[in-house]
């Protein structure tokens, strides 16, 4: 059994040169890659400016890239801002410049407002842009808070919750670091970070903007109904059974208490959504709540106004107009108005600035006053009735996937096809 | 503190190992034996430090009892059965109290009596029962508290095993002798290939067992089906063999940098042909203590009182049924069943134990039938051991469905999925294909994506065909018996007591393909050079992949 201790030494010396050698190397990937935005390393194209790591780890990523920034102009909400507002869109007005998208995807309004002391907590922005989307209103039945602000996402902002510096923040910044530059998802991150840069096409992220991979994303269908229908079936089933939770109401308030403090000019933005996600909110019941969140918002919107700061405007993107009625078609995913029923494109975005900076065009995002908003709701009424009598399939396969979520949920196993769905599209052939 | 730790890495386990050795060269095995009793009282601590208050008071009562056992006194002599009967149902009834109480706690909300699990708090008292009887067998004559304390706590094995017998372990403290390299670099090799397989593999499998077993309640009317429901078993299959094999080798590796070899607890279990050469191989040790202590004890009883009413007993393959359910099927499924519901409350754990009860009697009575069927052993081995290997290995995956299911309701559903009641595509999948719109390759693959599909194919392949860790480093008999004799497996066959005759057989032939690989890459794994740099492989990727901190499966039984 006996080892001359050279031997053994010479496993020693080889192990500790290897594991040095390789840290070593995986370390200056991780630096070089940079797929966190963590070391702030130069973005070079060809090798690391894309970060398409930016689908998983924006929590992280803004967290430090916002600091960085200085941004006059921030944009929260949740993905739909995130993929939809474009940071760097020449719409802006100069102003307003630089501006920065901090929205999340899945970003609640008390991630917004968290995010929002965090950057405060180092150079106050001089305008928020706040988009408001129903669905984050609506609390599930089983009654569970739902925010991407874990004890991780808290540790790592400038300040707490009380608005108290955060101690806890180096700790959290060493420990993302060291994860960035150590770990093995890091690793992964790295890798995928300089093949994406190589081949010159990802997701990546841009004054916070989450430039959505559109190309990656769309070539999975081979039809843009599918990729609508799955949203469809996302929202069916995570909205169902829900009621209006307060709570969310006192989150933006918490958002325009912080503003009204630091001397912040605020725009509020409720996002537009395609008809589908209009009809589903309708099929789930929910039409009366919707209507009445509006005018929740913004009876807020008017308390702020008048106690002594600028006033805050409330725009309602929603509606039947011919953006959101677009008929989901694979060549126009990518150069119209909506990658699914939730998310609009840039495109649209830019319109959504145009018309909130004064240049916009009649028809399309309402501003709210107390004087135009009934006449706004009734008038989204007879768009969807009008819109129903020229689209029925649309309705149809929305009853259908609902129909059978429903079967589903009574212990059907097996999906049955949707025989009227059929006779729409051969009848459209 | 975990194995899977910064803090054990790189200070605990280092500044552990290094005050044992110096004081082991300077002082003599005394200072040595309390540095590693201080030691184990300090990660325990650190581990959790309510945990040891509930546990001293349990070690002091069976140390005492312990002593009343040995005591010469005559009176006490004659009572050292009811002695140890104390002893056990003491022992039990803490287990018992700690691991049941809880959930009667849930069912009233009252959270303020709420009780966690002390660390490692049943095979605390497992070894505690093996440990008694041990005493009041007379292998144990001698006993000193340091030692006691440190058989008990000994840090490299406190959280979820090997149950090891009291003499197994202690005389190896006495014996050591001097730093040894070669167990240090033994040590180091289990220690970062169990540390490679629990956050490389086993951590990295969570996320594919959870969109199976933990989904959102909003996706919980979602039929599972049958490509989704098999990737989730066997992830689970491979995330608890990764875990375990893994705590496994750390286990072994911590030890054995401090001079001790553990008994093997693990060993490719998933390659056996019977599910009774299963339960040899997984969690060997605690197979062992339910043989030795439910099992056999219960077979002897039922034995002994068939005899003496004139019943029939077991005959080989004129086994009468009557004596074929009293003599196999009751005590097996007892023991399983005591096995189910120790892992856990619920009666998914009741089912699973039900469920390895049963498959073990048909096994045992399929050893007394088959040999009318089939006279020719070897050509049995030929034919039937591949079979033998599909049929345990499945066996195993419907068995652990119930297992990590969080109710019976899962895992029905689970079930059906994997048996293709459901369809083979994701249900999402079939929803929008029912809307009429052709699907294409790509649409296929959003929802079933092909990478898990090909992990579990790949890790299925790395747990039936490659060596395991024990058998690259068998030259260096890295767990207690483990060692290149002629039989691989000494343990298992002592743990099969008689049941499982063919084992070292069937072994040879299994084993034929691992073998060759194993012998291949041994010859690499002398050490020396190689052996440093596959080390320093395992350890840096092993560490490069702790994110976050993750417990033991097993520590939570």
């Amino acid at each position: 059994m006996g080892n001359s201790d050279s031997v053994v030494r010479r496993a020693f010396v080889a192990g500790a040169i290897a594991a040095v050698a390789l840290v070593a190397v995986l370390v200056l990937l991780n630096l070089i890659a940079d797929p966190y935005l963590i070391f702030d390393t130069p973005r070079m194209d060809g090798l690391n400016a894309r970060k398409p790591a930016v689908s998983t780890q924006q929590l992280m990523m803004k967290a430090e890239d916002v600091l960085r920034s200085r941004p006059k102009t921030v944009l929260l909400g949740s993905s739909r801002v995130d993929i939809g507002l474009d940071a760097s869109s020449a719409e802006w007005l100069q102003r307003d410049k630089p501006v920065y998208n901090l929205a999340m995807p899945g970003g609640d309004p008390y991630t917004a407002y968290r995010y929002l002391q965090h950057l405060i907590g180092s150079s106050p922005p001089s305008l928020v842009l706040l988009g408001l989307d129903f669905e984050y209103f609506l609390k599930a039945p089983d009654s569970r808070r739902r925010t991407l602000m874990d004890a991780t996402a808290e540790a790592r902002l400038t300040t707490d919750r009380e608005n108290r510096i955060n101690p806890g923040r180096l700790c959290q910044r060493a420990r993302d670091a060291y994860r960035a530059a150590v770990s093995l998802r890091a690793v992964l991150d790295s890798m995928t970070t300089i093949h994406a840069n190589v081949r010159g096409k990802s997701a990546d992220m841009v004054a916070g903007h989450w430039r959505f991979n559109t190309g990656e994303y769309l070539s999975f269908s081979g039809n843009a109904n599918v990729v609508f229908g799955a949203m469809n079936v996302l929202t069916l089933r995570t909205a169902k059974g829900a009621s209006m939770d307060q709570a969310r109401f006192k989150e933006v308030q918490y958002i325009l208490d912080a503003c009204r403090q630091h001397r912040i000019k605020v725009i509020l933005l409720i996002n537009p959504v395609h008809a589908d996600d209009l009809e589903v909110i309708d099929l789930l019941g929910y039409w009366r709540l919707f209507e009445d969140w509006k005018r929740d918002l913004l009876r807020i919107a008017g308390k702020y106004s008048g106690t002594g700061g600028a006033p805050i405007p409330l725009w309602d993107f929603t509606g039947f107009s011919a953006y959101t009625t677009e008929a989901p078609d694979l060549k126009t995913l990518t150069s119209g108005w909506f990658f699914d029923s939730v998310h609009y494109t840039p495109a649209l975005g830019d319109v959504v600035i145009r018309t909130i900076s004064g240049n916009g065009e009649a028809g399309f995002g309402v501003l709210l006053t107390s004087a135009n908003i009934e006449d706004h709701i009734a008038s989204i009424r007879s768009q969807r009735d009008f819109y129903r009598r020229t689209h029925p399939y649309a309705l149809r396969r929305l009853r259908y996937l609902q129909a059978s979520i429903e079967e589903a949920h009574r212990g059907v196993r097996r999906v049955r096809p949707c025989f009227d769905c059929e006779l729409d599209l051969r009848s459209a052939n | 503190m975990s194995f899977n730790s910064y803090e054990f890495v790189f200070v605990f386990l280092p500044v552990s190992v290094a005050g044992f050795w110096y004081l082991r060269d300077r002082t003599g095995e005394s200072a040595a034996i309390l540095w590693l009793v201080l030691a184990s009282l300090v990660f325990y601590v650190m581990a959790d430090a309510r945990g040891i208050i509930a546990v001293l008071p349990m070690l002091v009562a069976t140390y005492a009892l312990a002593r009343l056992i040995l005591s010469p006194a005559p009176a006490l002599h004659r009572l050292k059965g009811a002695v140890l009967a104390v002893g056990v149902v003491l022992n039990v009834g803490f287990l018992c109290y700690f691991k049941y109480k809880n959930f009667l706690f849930e069912d009233t909300q009252d959270q303020q009596l709420s009780i966690v699990l002390p660390l490692g708090i049943s095979f605390l008292t497992f070894q505690n029962i093996a440990f008694l009887a041990d005493v009041a067998s007379g292998q144990i004559r001698s006993l000193k508290a340091s030692e006691y304390v440190l058989f008990l706590l000994f840090f490299p094995k406190v959280v979820a095993g090997p149950i090891a017998h009291y003499n197994d372990v202690i005389p190896q403290f006495r014996s050591a002798r001097g730093l040894n390299s070669e167990h240090l670099i033994v040590g180091i090799f289990l220690f970062s290939i169990g540390l490679f397989k629990k956050t490389v593999i086993a951590d990295q499998l969570v996320p594919l067992v959870d969109a199976e077993f933990n989904r959102p309640p909003w996706l919980s009317e979602r039929p599972h089906t049958f490509i989704s429901a098999w990737v989730g078993a066997l992830a689970y299959t491979f995330q608890l063999y990764f875990d375990f094999s893994g705590y496994s080798d750390m286990a072994l590796g911590v030890a054995r940098m401090l001079g001790i070899k553990l008994p093997v607890n693990f060993n490719s279990p998933l390659r056996s042909g019977s599910i009774v050469e299963f339960w040899n191989r997984w969690h060997i040790s605690l197979t062992s203590f339910l043989t030795d202590y439910i099992y056999t004890p219960l077979l002897i009883r039922i034995t002994r009182f068939r005899v003496r009413h004139g019943m029939s007993v077991l005959r080989g393959r004129y086994s009468p049924v009557a004596a074929v359910f009293s003599q196999i099927a009751v005590p097996t499924m007892a023991t399983m069943l005591i096995s189910g519901i120790w892992h856990g409350v619920g009666w998914q754990f009741v089912i699973w134990g039900a469920l390895h009860g049963l498959y073990l009697t048909i096994n045992q009575v399929w050893k007394l039938v088959r040999p009318k069927s089939w006279p020719d052993g070897a050509g049995y081995e030929h034919v039937m051991r591949p079979v033998g290997v599909a049929l345990t290995f499945g066996a195993v995956v419907i068995g652990l469905v119930f297992f990590r299911a969080p109710s019976v309701d899962v895992a029905l559903g689970v079930l059906a999925g994997m048996a293709g009641l459901n369809g083979v595509l994701p249900y999402d999948l079939q929803l929008l294909r029912g809307l009429g719109f052709p699907l294409s390759w790509a649409d296929v693959q959003v929802w079933q994506p092909l990478t898990p599909v090909i992990c579990v194919v790949a890790l299925t392949f790395v747990v039936l065909v490659l060596p395991n860790s024990l058998e690259l480093v068998k030259r260096y008999e890295p767990a207690l018996g483990f060692s290149s004799e002629e039989s691989p497996y000494p343990l298992l066959e002592k743990a099969a007591s008689g049941r499982l005759k063919s084992s070292s057989r069937s072994n040879a032939v299994m084993m034929s393909v691992s073998e060759r690989l194993a012998m291949v890459v041994r010859n690499g794994l002398m050490i020396g050079r190689m052996l440093g740099i596959v080390i320093a492989l395992l350890f840096a990727f092993g560490l490069a992949a702790v994110t976050e901190q993750s417990g033991f499966i097993y520590g939570q039984f």
